[in-house]
């Protein structure tokens, strides 16, 4: 039991007895607050109600002590002695000596007074100004009352002014006041007395019969105390003395209430407003003590519900206990049973639903401990299985790192064969190129030393050295000289792995600096044409050249040729290319030439021609005779003569003009304008220069262009060649018959399209057409005209433009050509624009 | 003062044909000018002061853009009427043609109309 105990709170047994622990609490404590509550409200009422009877006691005091004082005065004021001196003290006619004597006669009477019986702080006469003129306090004389109520009023008639603040002394007052009459009856001042509140204290704070905590005081309108020995502390006060009482009072309203009083403590208080004094009375008992017998009440009960409670939890407790054993002993059990231990036996104390489940829960332990048994020997099982698996994987994970390692190895070759390869692309200098090789042959290798040499001619030069063997640069070794010429020699790699004390080596190289040298030969074909090395100084801690070594520098040995040959091919192709380049060139400035030699003779046959002509027709042939039949056939024949000069001419000119864009546009010399543009002010430009040729043979022209057609892009100039060149092939093959344009919009092209109705083109010439001084005229007329190259023209123009041209056509019934063109785009801009990259070289004159 | 035509062309054949080609307007009493070489064609615009000039592109000494240019430049001999003549048609030279402040320019072979046309247009006010 003993091990059970530390989970208390949150076992059975805890819940068990916590719980009626807590029922017997809660009830215990609601009783005693409802009693406390019942009885704080009956002493409430029987409270106030004592306060009320306090608080009237005191005012009655108040008002018997007050009407004494009146009473007194107004005695004192009709003594015959008194009215008698006040005569004299006040009379007009009587000598300052007499007035000197009354006075100080009636100041040892009030004196005596003062100290005697009355309760008066001060006596005081005031003469009819208000004036005192005798005063048993010293000073006082001289002192003006004259806007004081007890004086204006207290002329009249006997009055008591209400506690007041006295402008003289500063403390509260109540001042009685009565006329004072002389011997004759004759009104000569007022008598008055300011009241000694030490005596009002008297009255008003003590013997309140209200407990040890009950007070009874007084507050006027400023909401300052009235008694002189609260006063002091009054003043202090912020704002005076207030509370919710208080402030209720001074309204003048009377009650009782609970509230929380000047000091702050939470008292029950009576208010009352005392209209003839014009002050606030208040009677209060502080609620602690008020409540006490209430608390006191509360207390007991809860004592004695508190000790029945500790006295039930015991029973609770033993009760439970009795309950909760046999489950709990089988929670422990379960506990250890959890932990592993299976041999646990719960004893089966009791016949009751416990003792079943005690039964119960031996079976169950019996059934896990065979379950458990046979899970032990699988674990066993799986343990060893998985020892076996994790020894079979180490083996695999230690031969892939061999794999690996291999591999990486590989890489590194693979690696520097790589770039090198790169380089062979990247590096068209062969020199660079063989000292790219010759370092990363070496950094493979861990040699710094190295070298190539390049057979020319009949010896082998040193084209690259470096390290111990930089030297050997621009060094020549013939057939069989040292280790180099005995490789040209032999075709085979050769290594020498002790080079100083080899019998074969050149005198090329110091003794004493290398170790070990190997080599292997470049080639060309079958044929030897250089050497490529690599060597060991005597510092490089005893490295020497291995199998490994010798077939890494015959991979570098291979790409060394490749690049001879590379090379040598390169430098071949460069000598072809410049010679065309040239031929090229040549045609362009012959051509360029050849048009201008023509042009001026040219000028001259037809500008002769044509003036011959003019005064052919102007001046002779109209004045030939007429009736000479020759003379007139002669002219005809000169004019019709003249004529095929001029035709011819023209031919010739077309055809040096047209020559000339040709070779223009197929050597890039041509400049070309580009920009979106629209094709039908293209076509219908074109139109209107050829109308005439038109008109010459009878074509009509026929234009059918959509609107709204997308723009195409680039040299409207050029385009318009095109159509032109296309309506003077069809001008040439027709007549009489329309003449057709159309243009239609496929995917991203337009199509334009030219249709004639002559004499047709046979299908093997569709293509052969488009070439240079082709015409189909040849072969199926016998009137060709024209240069030939206008179509080709064509072809460069609009291939030019990113378009197509090509025809159809059935011969006897006429040919549709077509071009097309691509529709404008920036991306289409871009794509031309990179095709010039390389801007056309200006025109030589 | 009669008005006066230069012919400024190395070919010979060129110049009778121009020179032919004008034959009516000499026969009116226009001064028909005509040489071969650069220099001589600037020296003789600056003494004879001809009103239209046929200008050459090829030739000897001075070209026809040189001495185009320089008849522009200089206020005396600016209102010459000057008509570039060359065997290019290219854009080329007639952007050069431009430069030098030609005014008129015509492509060889040309036709002998063409010349009559500018001559009616420059002489006959």
């Amino acid at each position: 039991m003993k091990r059970i105990i530390p989970s208390w709170n949150k076992s059975l047994m805890g819940r068990l007895v916590g719980t009626t622990l807590l029922l017997l609490l809660a009830t215990v404590g609601l009783i005693s607050y409802l009693a406390y509550l019942q009885a704080t409200r009956s002493l409430t009422q029987s409270i106030f109600d004592r306060l009320r009877a306090v608080s009237i006691l005191k005012e009655d005091s108040l008002n018997r002590w007050v009407d004494q004082q009146r009473v007194d005065l107004v005695f004192l004021a009709s003594q015959s002695d008194v009215t008698g001196q006040a005569g004299v003290l006040m009379g007009e006619s009587s000598s300052v000596k007499d007035r000197i004597l009354a006075h100080s006669i009636l100041i040892d009477r009030f004196k005596s007074m003062v100290a005697g019986f009355s309760e008066s702080d001060e006596l005081f006469i005031l003469d009819l100004y208000g004036t005192v003129v005798l005063s048993t306090e010293p000073g006082r004389e001289g002192m003006s009352h004259r806007y004081d109520p007890h004086f204006i009023l207290g002329q009249s008639a006997t009055y008591v002014q209400p506690v007041y603040i006295s402008t003289r002394t500063g403390r509260s007052t109540i001042t009685i006041a009565t006329p004072l009459f002389d011997q004759d009856k004759r009104r000569v001042g007022v008598l008055a007395g300011d009241l000694n509140l030490a005596r009002l204290d008297r009255i008003i704070l003590q013997r309140t019969g209200l407990g040890s905590s009950g007070e009874t005081y007084l507050v006027n309108p400023q909401h300052e105390f009235v008694s002189s020995m609260l006063a002091s502390n009054s003043k202090n006060r912020n704002g005076g003395v207030r509370s919710y009482g208080i402030d209720l009072a001074l309204k003048g309203q009377d009650g009782a209430a609970l509230y929380t009083n000047y000091q702050g403590v939470p008292v029950i208080g009576y208010y009352n407003w005392l209209d003839d004094r014009q002050v606030a009375l208040m009677a209060e008992m502080s609620q602690a003590e008020a409540f006490a017998p209430a608390r006191q009440m509360a207390m007991t009960i809860i004592e004695i519900g508190g000790l029945s409670t500790l006295f039930l939890a015991v029973l609770a407790y033993l009760l439970s206990r009795r309950i909760a054993r046999p489950i709990l002993t089988m929670a422990e059990k379960a506990r250890l049973i959890a932990g592993g231990d299976l041999d646990q036996i719960v004893p089966v104390m009791t016949g009751d639903e416990v003792g079943l489940l005690a039964q119960s829960f031996n079976n169950m332990t019996g059934q896990l401990r065979l379950l458990y048994a046979d899970l032990e020997q699988k674990v066993i099982e799986r343990t060893a299985e998985l020892v076996r698996v994790n020894s079979q994987l180490e083996e695999e994970i230690g031969m892939r790192k061999q794999a690996q390692e291999g591999l990486h190895r590989q890489n590194t070759y693979l690696e520097a064969l790589h770039e090198t390869s790169l380089g062979l692309i990247s590096h068209l200098d062969l020199q660079d190129l063989f000292e790219t090789l010759v370092t990363r042959a070496g950094q493979l290798m861990h040699s710094s030393h190295g070298f190539i040499f390049v057979a020319e001619g009949e010896v082998l030069e040193c084209k690259v050295g470096i390290g111990l063997l930089n030297r050997l640069v621009g060094r020549y070794l013939t057939r069989g000289e040292g280790l180099g010429g005995t490789i040209w020699e032999t075709g085979r790699p050769l290594v020498i792995n002790n080079y100083d004390q080899w019998q074969g080596r050149a005198q090329t190289i110091e003794h004493g600096l290398i170790r070990s040298v190997a080599g292997f030969p470049l080639t060309a074909g079958d044929q030897v044409v250089g050497v490529i090395g690599l060597a060991y100084g005597l510092q490089d801690q005893g490295r020497e050249f291995g199998d490994a070594e010798v077939e890494l520098l015959g991979r570098f040995a291979q790409l060394a040729s490749i690049a001879l040959e590379n090379a040598r091919l390169y430098t071949l192709a460069k000598e072809a290319r410049d010679a065309a380049e040239k031929a090229n060139e040549a045609q362009s400035i012959f051509l360029a030439n050849v048009s201008h030699e023509l042009r001026t003779p040219l000028t001259s046959i037809l500008g002769f021609a044509r003036l011959a002509q003019k005064r052919l027709q102007e001046r002779i042939a109209p004045y030939l005779p007429a009736n000479d039949a020759r003379q007139q056939k002669a002219a005809l024949q000169m004019d019709e003569n003249l004529a095929i000069i001029l035709t011819e001419g023209d031919r010739l000119t077309k055809l040096i003009n047209n020559l000339l864009d040709l070779e223009k546009i197929r050597s890039g010399k041509i400049s070309w304008r580009r920009a979106p543009l629209n094709i039908t002010e293209v076509i219908t430009l074109a139109a209107r220069a050829t109308s005439s040729l038109l008109e010459s043979k009878g074509l009509t022209w026929i234009q059918e262009i959509p609107p709204h057609l997308p723009q195409v892009y680039g040299d409207a100039d050029r385009l318009e060649q095109v159509v032109i060149n296309l309506i003077s092939n069809a001008v040439k093959y027709s007549e009489n018959s329309p003449l057709e344009c159309r243009v239609m919009r496929l995917d991203g092209e337009l199509i334009v399209s030219l249709t004639d109705h002559g004499i047709g083109i046979a299908p093997e010439f569709h293509e052969l057409i488009f070439e240079k001084f082709r015409q189909v005229g040849d072969t199926l007329s016998n009137k060709p005209r024209g240069t030939g190259l206008g179509l080709p023209i064509c072809k460069e123009i609009v291939e030019y433009h990113g378009g197509k041209i090509w025809l159809k056509s059935e011969p006897g019934k006429g040919s549709t050509f077509f071009f097309s063109l691509p529709v404008y785009s920036p991306a289409l801009e871009k794509t031309l624009a990179a095709r010039d990259e390389i801007p056309a070289k200006p025109e030589s004159n | 003062m009669p008005p006066k035509v230069l012919i400024v062309d190395d070919e010979a054949f060129i110049r009778t044909l121009i020179a032919q080609t004008l034959e009516d307007f000499e026969d009116d009493g226009v001064e028909i000018l005509a040489t071969g070489d650069g220099e001589e064609a600037l020296r003789l615009i600056r003494s004879k002061k001809p009103d239209l000039v046929f200008l050459d592109v090829m030739l000897p000494n001075l070209d026809g853009f040189a001495v185009c240019q320089q008849v522009k430049e200089n206020q005396t001999t600016a209102a010459t009427y000057v008509v570039l003549l060359t065997a290019k048609g290219q854009e080329f030279d007639r952007l050069r043609g431009q430069q030098c402040g030609a005014d008129q320019y015509l492509t060889k072979p040309f036709d002998p109309d063409e010349i009559v046309s500018l001559a009616e247009k420059i002489l006959v006010h």
